[in-house]
């Protein structure tokens, strides 16, 4: 049956997702997969999740999903969407929101900006400015605590203010 | 909304040790950030990736009810073949007379036309229903009616196994101790028919023992024979030019 509670959270944080898979995979097509493959996972739980559900809970399915990718492409090892592929979900993508990615100067400034970045401070400027999640969500989803996202994110910004600088 | 994230956001850079001017500053990196990274998804998009995951969990629940249809037959086909085999299982203790003894019989049968050595395990099968049947005190009909079966087996069968055919004898032997005096007399015959069972198949393999040792004595004569001709021969020739030697030596003298 379907859920209207399930559809308004997909409508309401499917685009905060895809965004949190954009910046660090830098492939519009795959950030769309990856997408699909965590709905379809938390559609799975959702039974489970519904009650207490919070946005830390659908980050971290995002999160150990990307920490899967990144090692099995580290390892070259075969990557597939299983759930997606499980249910049957066929791929598909906003076109026009791709073309305009691929088109847009100010976002490949950014991806090298973001890529500048060391990996720590990487990961909390991605959730706390880019997805504007509190420092309290962050530091959940990130397994850290609330002072340390404060001193990463302060940090973060620097880097970032000094990459804009040294292009200009 | 947003304006509330920004100051609680310049308030924790402060915090940090940030002075105004610098939060400003960094607040416009921000933005910045914020403005670029913005990706939002056509509705028309999110919707239909909606109706597809929809349309999937509906068909996917047809298909899970649609699912006992094939395994109930496969169920059924190996909850009959458990119980199939669990019987054939608990026939095999069963005695002359107990409603599971003609599944036992059925299968020996079976093992048997597979296997022509299973008859030995069902001679001593049948000698130790002979003793459980007078151990039990059971009517002499059937008795008389598991001897006959004994002695049909031992018919049967061209050779027995020695140390079956011992622990076969043993059963007997006690079945004879237990039984009434009536069937003292069919279980000494079957007793005999075995012994004497037993000493046809010594004798054959004495018969088969002494031909092999003739074959192999044969075999040695030839070899001993064939030797020394070959020897006459050479030592014949040797002889025959030992001779021209000599006759020459005689001719030149």
């Amino acid at each position: 049956m379907r859920d209207a509670d399930f559809d308004e959270l997909y409508i309401q944080f499917s685009d905060k997702i895809y965004k949190y898979f954009y910046w660090q995979v830098k492939d519009p097509y795959l950030a769309e997969d990856f997408t699909a493959e965590v709905f379809t996972r938390a559609w799975k739980n959702w039974k489970r999740f519904k009650p207490d559900f919070s946005k830390a809970w659908l980050y971290r399915i995002a999160r150990n999903f990307l920490i899967d990718y990144f090692r099995k492409e580290k390892g070259k090892k075969e990557f597939s969407l299983e759930t997606s592929i499980e249910e049957g979900i066929e791929p598909s993508y906003d076109e026009d929101l791709i073309e305009k990615i691929q088109n847009d100067s100010d976002i490949s400034d950014l991806h090298k900006a973001i890529d500048s970045l060391p990996e720590n401070l990487k990961e909390v400027v991605i959730l706390r400015f880019i997805e504007e999640l509190s420092g309290k969500e962050v530091g959940e989803i990130l397994n850290i605590t609330e002072v340390n996202v404060r001193v990463l994110q302060y940090r973060g910004l620097q880097k970032l203010k000094e990459i804009y600088k040294n292009e200009k | 909304m947003k304006n509330d994230f920004e100051e609680q956001l310049i308030k924790e850079l402060q915090d940090q040790g940030a002075f105004e001017e610098e939060a400003r500053d960094l607040m416009g990196i921000f933005n910045k950030v914020s403005k670029v990274s913005e990706l939002e998804r056509s509705y028309a998009f999110k919707k239909s990736f909606l109706d597809n995951l929809w349309e999937k969990e509906k068909t996917n629940k047809k298909m899970f009810f649609f699912m006992p249809r094939v395994y109930v037959p496969a169920l059924a086909l190996v909850l009959l073949l458990f119980i199939l085999i669990t019987e054939v299982v608990n026939a095999q203790k069963s005695l002359p007379g107990q409603p599971l003894y003609p599944i036992k019989i059925l299968s020996e049968n079976v093992i048997k036309a597979v296997n022509p050595g299973f008859r030995d395990e069902v001679l001593r099968r049948r000698s130790e229903e002979v003793k459980s049947l007078t151990e039990q005190k059971k009517d002499s009909g059937l008795l008389k009616k598991t001897i006959d079966q004994y002695s049909d087996e031992l018919k049967e069968k061209d050779k027995i196994n020695p140390d079956s055919a011992e622990k076969t004898k043993k059963n007997l032997e006690d079945a004879k101790e237990n039984s009434a005096n009536a069937d003292k007399k069919e279980i000494e015959n079957a007793i005999i028919q075995t012994e004497n069972k037993i000493i046809q198949n010594r004798h054959e393999e004495q018969k088969r023992e002494d031909s092999s040792i003739q074959k192999d004595v044969k075999g040695e004569e030839t070899k001993v024979t064939s030797t020394p001709k070959k020897e006459i021969k050479k030592s014949e020739d040797t002889h025959r030019e030992e001779k021209k030697q000599d006759e020459s030596t005689n001719s030149g003298d």
